[in-house]
């Protein structure tokens, strides 16, 4: 199935005024990022990602979850939840931001639900396109993903030239939403994989994934740490920016009189992230911290709940103010666990 | 009224005790009638308490599951959420989520001798461990319950009354002490470290569970002593205090490795404990 670029805008402009918010790539003061349109015409089509990646809809900065009033020794509070999350489109993801969805659908709904990310799942359709360029910091290769992967797309597109194109439906979403336009949508194919090739090669394999979760689990103590991490400022942008962090703070603001408890992100690169009442800090050091981040992602998490926390997208290698790029980290990591050095536990402690 | 899983209840303060000049407890019970009757836990859990406007904290339970009317918590005042409870009084009321964690595992354990350790504000996540098994129901299933417990100072003892009670019991043993410089003229338990009067009090591991709590460097120094006493380390219990926001598996902020203490614990073996990265 294929679908003609002037057809796509009309389904979109056709969904938008069937009460749907429609979210695109949008230059908002010179910067790419995901927003709401007005119209069709604000849709960047020329881009490598945005500068942020979609989790902000899903996992808001900062969101109220519970607001209250004081009065003497009485307190009254309401939950704070959207009950009627309007039905949201999100056209021009990536495959690799649209990969890290079912990811992050892992930690929220573990065991207890968070409801806050799961409505909103539920109320969104992830309408992405396939890459065909990248840039060096790009890598979803080395991960298991694909410049043309559907995971976690209701419906992918990829362009195959002449502004048309290639129609894959991934998911009951993306059926029903291609059932309901039929008329927009015709016969057609494409051969993907040609299409693609370029772009493929272009991102090559940049490491070996599979000897990273290894090392990571031997090496804890090792002085690579150090050597390579130390120097990060703890800025936080890389978690930031990144779609698969998700680690957030709960905060109350307020007045003597009332106020909101906040759900806010938060960052493992902050030192005060994990300090204890007595001053003590797990992590301590800047180093430590850096280790947390590329052990949750690549040894924590996928013991825990079978994925890697990361989808490749290099959002936090373009934008590390001290390139500190996590690319390199891994690409040490996969040629150290060749070598085999390692340094014990006893040796460093 | 909609609820999500950081929506807290409402619980009444119904009763304070200062403890020490920088610790206090609170008894607590849930506005809603319902909620109190059912409220049960597992020694061990946990549960964050909110003022309203400055935010939650992380206390254990630290009454045992077989008081039925109330729940305890006991604080020391160090930053923005417990220096706001200190501020509170009777008859106020604060949020409370919970419980969360994974308690110690009490029925494994029956048929065993127990031996508490705790110092300083470690007593208690161990309190609620203790006055559940000297419960009638309770006690005879277990065999010989010891209590080591030490401070700083005399007044930095909590649960003063209540180790009177323990020493009067027949059923137990207490022995307390304080560091060297930190008794009164009328103190009339040991003076020493923990770890030291624990090795003078030499008590056997056999068929023995061994609990401990309370400062980093109280436990550092009396993990060697068990073991030269011959516990194993899956034998050795213990609680760990990472810093956490959600208590439910989803902010990220309390793992220990792979091991996500709001989760998982915050009870753990000294085993497992030693299997671990040392990020607590
Ligand atoms: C499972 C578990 C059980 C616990 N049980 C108990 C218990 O029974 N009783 C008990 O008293 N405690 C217990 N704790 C510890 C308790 O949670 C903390 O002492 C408490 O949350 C401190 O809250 P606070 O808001 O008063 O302090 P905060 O204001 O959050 O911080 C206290 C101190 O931490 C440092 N700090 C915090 N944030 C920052 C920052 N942004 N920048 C610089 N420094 C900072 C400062 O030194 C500050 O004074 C437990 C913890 C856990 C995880
Ligand atoms: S860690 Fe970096 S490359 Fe991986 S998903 Fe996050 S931002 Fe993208
Ligand atoms: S790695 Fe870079 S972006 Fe991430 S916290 Fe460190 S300095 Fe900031
Ligand atoms: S406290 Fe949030 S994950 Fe453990």
């Amino acid at each position: 199935m294929i679908i003609q670029k002037d057809k796509l805008f009309a389904l979109l402009e056709k969904l938008k005024s069937g009460g749907k918010r429609i979210i695109a790539p949008t230059k908002r003061e010179n910067i790419l990022l995901f927003s709401e349109i007005g119209s069709t015409d604000e849709i960047i089509q020329d881009y490598i990602n945005t500068r942020l990646s979609l989790k902000g809809f899903f996992l808001p900065r900062s969101e109220p979850i519970l607001e209250f009033r004081i009065h003497q020794k009485n307190v009254e509070y309401t939950t704070v939840l959207e009950e009627n999350i309007k039905p949201t489109v999100v056209f021009g993801v990536r495959p690799c931001d649209a990969g890290s969805l079912p990811i992050m659908d892992k930690v929220y709904t573990w065991d207890y639900i968070d409801e806050y990310w799961v409505k909103r799942r539920e109320s969104t359709i992830i309408i992405a396109v396939s890459c065909l360029d990248c840039d060096e910091a790009c890598f979803c290769t080395s991960l298991g993903l694909d410049p043309g992967s559907t995971k976690g797309s209701d419906i992918l597109l990829t362009p195959v030239g002449n502004d048309t194109f290639l129609v894959e439906i991934a998911s009951d979403k993306g059926k029903k939403l291609v059932e309901d336009n039929a008329e927009l949508f015709a016969e057609g194919d494409a051969d993907k994989d040609s299409i693609l090739a370029p772009v493929r090669q272009k991102l090559g394999k940049k490491f070996d994934l599979s000897s990273i979760q290894p090392w990571l689990q031997e090496n804890f103590f090792h002085k690579f740490w150090e050597q390579n991490t130390l120097y990060c400022i703890g800025c936080g942008v890389c978690t930031f920016v990144c779609p698969t962090c998700h680690c957030f703070d709960i905060v109350d603001e307020g007045t003597v009189s009332g106020g909101k408890r906040m759900k806010l992100w938060d960052a493992c690169q902050f030192r005060t992230f994990t300090i204890h009442a007595s001053g003590h800090n797990p992590r301590a050091r800047q180093d430590e911290r850096h280790r947390q981040r590329i052990e949750h992602k690549f040894n924590y998490y996928p013991k825990k709940f079978g994925d890697t926390l990361c989808v490749g997208c290099g959002r936090c290698v373009r934008y590390c103010p001290v390139d500190l790029s996590i690319l390199r980290i891994l690409t040490m990591i996969s040629q150290l666990s060749q070598t085999g050095s390692q340094t014990s536990r006893a040796e460093e402690k | 009224m909609t609820r999500t899983l950081y929506t807290p209840e409402l619980c009444e303060i119904i009763e304070i005790r200062d403890e020490t000049p920088d610790t206090r407890t609170f008894r607590l019970r849930f506005v809603d009638e319902e909620k109190q009757k059912n409220f049960t836990f597992t020694p061990g859990q946990f549960g964050l308490y909110s003022v309203f406007g400055e935010g939650e904290s992380t206390f254990c339970i630290a009454s045992p599951p077989t008081w039925k009317e109330y729940f305890e918590c006991c604080f020391r005042v160090v930053g923005r959420v417990t220096k706001a409870l200190r501020l509170l009084d009777v008859g106020s009321v604060i949020g409370f989520r919970g419980p969360y964690g994974i308690g110690f595992p009490l029925e494994s354990w029956e048929g065993k001798n127990l031996l508490f350790i705790a110092g300083g504000i470690g007593l208690p996540p161990l309190r609620t461990v203790i006055w559940t098994i000297l419960d009638p129901g309770y006690r005879q299933k277990y065999g010989e319950v010891t209590v080591v417990y030490g401070a700083r100072s005399v007044s930095d003892l909590v649960y003063k009354p209540e180790l009177k009670q323990w020493e009067e019991r027949s059923d137990m043993k207490l022995i307390k002490t304080v560091d060297p410089g930190g008794e009164t003229p009328d103190w009339d338990g040991k003076i020493g470290f923990v770890p030291t009067v624990l090795e003078e009090a030499k008590p056997s591991s056999n068929n023995t569970i061994a609990l401990i709590c309370g400062p980093p460097i109280m436990i550092k120094f009396t993990l060697p002593v068990l073991s030269s006493l011959g516990f194993e380390l899956k034998n050795v219990y213990t609680t760990l205090e990472n810093r956490m926001k959600c208590g439910l598996g989803k902010c990220g902020r309390c793992n220990v490795g792979d091991f996500y203490v709001c989760k998982e614990g915050p009870v753990i073996t000294a085993e497992r404990l030693k299997s671990l990265p040392p990020e607590y």
